[in-house]
């Protein structure tokens, strides 16, 4: 199928793609990588009157530490992500799923924080910054704001990004102290959406266990948050009861439907054994570092 | 004598990696317009009425054409090879969901695409079946009135005495065996250019037959031989989704109802609308000895024709003859019949009428095995065909290697000593399968050499170069065959104004029945220059050689004289002879109460074995090793040999693991590339091996090779799977979910 009609823009600096953002972000759509937003209007799935491509804006297209944090800019793509050597060590959950996401050819152009725009229930990034506690710079033509990925994300397909924002970073707070994570993903062949995805992290404060993370992909409208899992593992020991335990209640946490990919009840199981199967791994590189 | 056939790598590999090559996608018409297609939203209906008025008089529009207005054309509305039931577009009713129903001509594509969303069908909808053992009830829906309980080819094999043999055998075991609908999927989709020139009909066409496209066109329209212009270019893959005619009739019409040439290229969700695979049911019983022999063997087969006939009339007794393995039975009962049903029409695929019979065999093999306490590897030898042995089919078997392709592959899994140890929630297994499949019979391939004065050699012929290398293939016998160097062999791109008949480019037959036509027109070459060189060879002794583009007595080699010479002399601008491969007997010789016969010219034989990781908690299923082996016979190119044993691997991976086209309410719920995924680069074994087993014999047959480990994959991986879980799996494909729940449901039985 053909695109409706749009009109295109490829503004050369942010401050010009937030002023035409300003007048007419009802209109647009913001295009980063395009591995989601290309086939939407190919499909007619979305019908914008205006692309607004931030692909000739510079300056954001970097992959870097400071002040505590990974600040993943808006431009840099999944390829950067699997590239750089430097996220093995200290975001392992970032580098366990980098991989992970699509095929090599959408990689090279799919951008992480095009990913958390487009908020796909089955998109990989959602849950990795969600059990990493990650936030979303967003700005606007009168100024920045900070929101935390777990309000970022709404609904299917949905963010609390206002029309006339565009998302400049992402900031991942760097994990303190004895910590792990990973990212397991069951998909059907490779490239293929998540069947079922779980993202965990654990931090580990004197033994026991200090902030742990677990979000769920493609088991729910949006990425989710399995909250109660968390709290179940916040101070407790990191004893396989425990860690079943947590496994049951993110389970408890799944709201996943049946379709061709496998049934409802399947990928619930699949969530509880990948679940325990992330936390055993965090623990182990979390003792490890 | 037995010629060397040089290997060469394909010799269009760098235009194809670059996109060079010319494929039917990539041709334009002067002044042709774009053809857009309207498909029924409802799997089985009366058409009420078509409203196209609006859509006539959208922008751009040319034409607009329904099955009514067929007929004003003059045209011949209905095509197809073996049964004459499909319409061009739909006439007053609808079989399947995606049927062609009207079609828009406009200027271009977007124009055609806009209007054709301005035709308004009214359906009055009817019941409707998409399972074919439902469709054999007398509750089911008649799709098409002339075809009681949906009858779209029925077969029978009596062999031997079924009742004697359950008598002789020691224990009988009982199974049925699934496999679903599924897609071929090439990255091609269909495409067709069309147009009238002057009063020939010209249709350039990505389609696997076009002698078949031919014959089809021929009729539609009732012109003879030599108004009709049928041409190929290279395909994007076919495996049997372009076999046949497909969009061509349509694509004619078309041009016809215009007046000016048009191009239609289907969408990716058309293409799953035009052909998919036969789904099966297989109920199989079989009495064994406690030592493993088989002695009788019953088979109920039940395929699924979706909507129209297509292949599946003769397809279903082709079945019946490969339905009980490459296996030595004396008494064996086949019944196999295709049924119509409201589904989108299937036919060839690669592996065709095999691999759903090979996953029920193979795998019944195994359980035989285990409950006899007999090795799998070891009962299939004492049970495979060898050279004499007969036939369930009466015929006597020639040319017979599954011994050797058994002893290859399970050398290859099992030769590194016992399985390493899975990881923790893994299990690890090994797996084999081995098949037979009769091709094509009886089937033509003709081909015309042109021998030109300055040497260089033409071979005109209609086998289609769809990415499996046939042409560089025939290439290499063209050189071997005549002597001409193969720098100086083109091969053009098929055109039914040059090249002579060929049946069709599939069944694995290309480079056994076009190679052996070529063989006869360089044996009348040879002939023409032999008489040529007459005064040249003073001497007659020593053979008469034909090497590099010469001809000489062994004896006298100095005295060599090139072929341009002996026409420049003579005075001939050209010498042209033609070759004809013909084989006789096939499916409509056989008795048709019993189903003796012979049934094909040759067997083709391939074997495979795996050994795969099972992650116990998700079910899914890793394939670590695979090896293939096939009989070829002789081998003409060993790396294309290799790419196709490797290929039908990779292609036949997705229908044992993950393929399926699901419906829902009798629409298809996943023809798409997102939903329906078919496996990458990314997604083979780790590690992948191949081999061809040759012949001994002088101057053997030439084996196709295009399908022969691609039945076995799926069986081959369900028996590694019940070697490391004890599950088996009856249903493909083998989602983690079906495995999952075998693996659930044998802890909760134990």
């Amino acid at each position: 199928m053909f695109p409706s009609r749009f009109e295109y823009v490829a503004p050369r600096s942010l401050e010009e793609a937030l002023s035409t953002l300003a007048g007419r972000g009802d209109e647009a759509k913001v295009l980063a990588g395009g591995q989601s937003l290309i086939p939407l209007l190919k499909l007619r799935f979305a019908s914008p009157a205006l692309i607004v491509d931030l692909n000739r804006v510079p300056g954001l297209s970097y992959l870097e530490e400071s002040d505590g944090h990974l600040r993943i800019g808006a431009l840099a793509r999944n390829r950067d992500v699997v590239a750089s050597q430097t996220l093995e060590a200290g975001y392992p959950t970032i580098a366990a799923a980098a991989p992970l996401v699509s095929d090599p050819i959408v990689r090279n152009l799919g951008t992480v924080a095009g990913s958390l725009a487009h908020a796909d229930p089955a998109g990989d990034w959602g849950s990795v910054m969600l059990a990493l506690g990650a936030e979303v710079t967003v700005r606007s033509a009168s100024g920045d704001r900070t929101i935390p990925v777990a309000d970022f994300l709404v609904d299917t397909f949905t963010t609390s990004l206002e029309p006339t924002e565009v998302i400049t970073e992402i900031r991942v707070p760097k994990p303190e102290g004895s910590s792990g994570g990973t990212y397991l993903k069951l998909e059907r062949k490779v490239g293929d959406f998540a069947t079922v995805a779980v993202a965990v992290q654990l931090a580990l404060d004197d033994g026991r266990i200090g902030r742990a993370g677990i979000a769920l992909t493609a088991v729910g409208p949006k990425n989710i948050q399995a909250i109660d899992a968390e709290r179940s593992l916040a101070g407790a020991e990191p004893t396989p009861e425990s860690f079943q335990e947590a496994a049951r209640l993110a389970a408890d946490a799944a709201s996943p439907i049946s379709d061709v990919r496998g049934s409802a009840d399947y990928k619930r199981a699949v969530v509880r054994t990948f679940v325990q199967r992330g936390l055993d791994r965090a623990l182990e590189l979390a003792r490890a570092s | 004598m037995s010629e060397t056939f040089a290997d060469i790598p394909m010799i269009d590999a760098r235009e194809r990696v670059t996109g060079a090559i010319p494929m039917t996608i990539d041709q334009a018409m002067p002044g042709m317009a774009h053809v857009k297609v309207v498909r029924s939203p409802v799997p089985h209906g009366l058409i009420r009425s078509i409203e196209t008025s609006e859509a006539a008089r959208m922008p751009g529009v040319r034409a607009v054409l329904t099955g009514a207005s067929l007929a004003e054309l003059g045209v011949d509305p209905y095509y197809g090879g073996l049964r004459n039931d499909q319409p061009v577009l739909a006439i007053d009713k609808v079989r399947h969901e995606g049927e062609a129903v009207a079609l828009v001509v406009a200027d271009t594509e977007a124009q055609a695409e806009e209007a054709a969303g301005w035709i308004d069908v009214d359906f009055e909808e009817l019941p409707f079946v998409t399972d074919a053992r439902e469709a054999m009830t007398p509750e089911a829906p008649p799709i098409h009135d002339e075809w009681p309980d949906n009858d779209c080819g029925t077969w029978r094999l009596r062999h031997g005495d079924i009742e004697t043999g359950w008598a002789l055998a020691d224990r009988v075991y009982e199974a049925e065996y699934t496999s679903p609908p599924a897609s071929h999927v090439p990255m091609e989709p269909h495409v067709a250019l069309a147009r009238f020139e002057g009063d020939v009909l010209e249709v350039w066409t990505a389609a696997q037959a076009p002698y078949m496209v031919h014959t089809a066109l021929k009729k539609t329209f009732g012109l003879p031989d030599e108004r009709l212009r049928i041409k190929t270019f290279n395909l994007g893959g076919g495996y049997g989704a372009k076999g046949g005619v497909k969009i061509e009739p349509l694509v004619a019409c078309a041009a016809l109802a215009a007046g000016c040439p048009v191009r239609l290229v289907l969408t990716r969700p058309e293409v799953f609308n035009t052909l998919g695979k036969h789904a099966a049911h297989i109920a199989l019983r079989t009495g064994v000895k406690t030592d493993g022999t088989i002695v009788a063997r019953r088979v109920r087969a039940v395929f699924n024709a979706g909507a129209y006939a297509v292949s599946s009339p003769l397809g279903a007794g082709q079945a019946m003859t490969r339905a009980s393995g490459p296996y030595r039975i004396p008494h064996v009962w086949i019944d196999s019949t295709a049924r119509y049903t409201n589904t989108v029409p299937t036919g060839p695929f690669r592996g065709a009428m095999t691999s759903q019979l090979c996953w029920a065999y193979e795998q019944q093999m195994d359980d035989i095995a285990h409950d006899l306490g007999i090795d799998p590897i070891e009962i299939r030898r004492r049970n495979l065909l060898s050279d004499g042995d007969e036939f369930i089919t009466g015929e006597k078997m020639h040319d017979v290697h599954f011994d050797e392709l058994l002893d290859d592959v399970t050398e290859a899994i099992w030769s590194r000593g016992p399985a390493d140890p899975a990881p923790a929630g893994r299990a690890r297994g090994r797996g084999v399968a081995v098949m037979i499949k009769s091709t094509l019979t009886p089937s033509r391939s003709e081909a015309r050499l042109r021998l030109d004065d300055d040497g260089m050699l033409t071979a005109f012929c209609a086998t289609v170069e769809m990415g499996q290398g046939a042409g560089t293939t025939l290439m290499q016998m063209t050189a071997a065959y005549t002597g001409v160097p193969i720098e100086r062999i083109t091969i053009p791109l098929p055109d039914t104004f040059q090249a002579p008949f060929d049946t069709t480019t599939a069944s694995s037959r290309a480079t056994f029945s076009m190679g052996a036509a070529i063989k006869d027109a360089a044996r009348k070459l040879k002939d023409e220059l032999a008489g040529l060189a007459e005064e040249h060879l003073t001497t007659t002794a020593g053979e008469l050689r034909f090497e590099g583009g010469t001809v000489f007595r062994a004896a006298a080699p100095e005295r060599a004289v090139s072929y341009a010479d002996l026409l420049r002399e003579a005075e001939l601008p050209a010498l042209e002879v033609e070759g004809v491969f013909q084989s006789e007997g096939g499916m409509a010789t056989l008795d048709p109460e019993t189903g003796q016969g012979q049934a094909s010219v040759h067997w083709h034989e391939g074997a495979v074995a795996v050994e795969i990781e099972v992650d116990l908690q998700t079910g899914k299923i890793e394939v670590l090793n695979c090896h293939g082996a096939c009989y070829a016979g002789r081998v003409i190119s060993p790396t294309r040999v290799r790419q196709q044993n490797e290929g039908n691997i990779i292609f036949g991976l997705g229908q044992a693991l993950f393929e399926e086209l699901v419906y829902d309410s009798g629409q298809l719920v996943n023809p798409n590339l997102s939903d329906y995924m078919i496996p990458s680069i990314l997604d083979i074994p780790k590690r992948l091996t191949s081999s061809a087993v040759e012949s001994l014999e002088p101057d053997p047959d030439v084996h196709g090779v295009g399908e022969m480990t691609i039945p076995c994959i799926a069986p081959a991986i369900g028996n590694a799977l019940f070697a490391a879980t004890g599950v088996r799996i009856h249903d493909l494909p083998m989602t983690p979910e079906r495995v999952l729940r075998a693996l659930r449901a044998r802890e909760e039985a134990s």
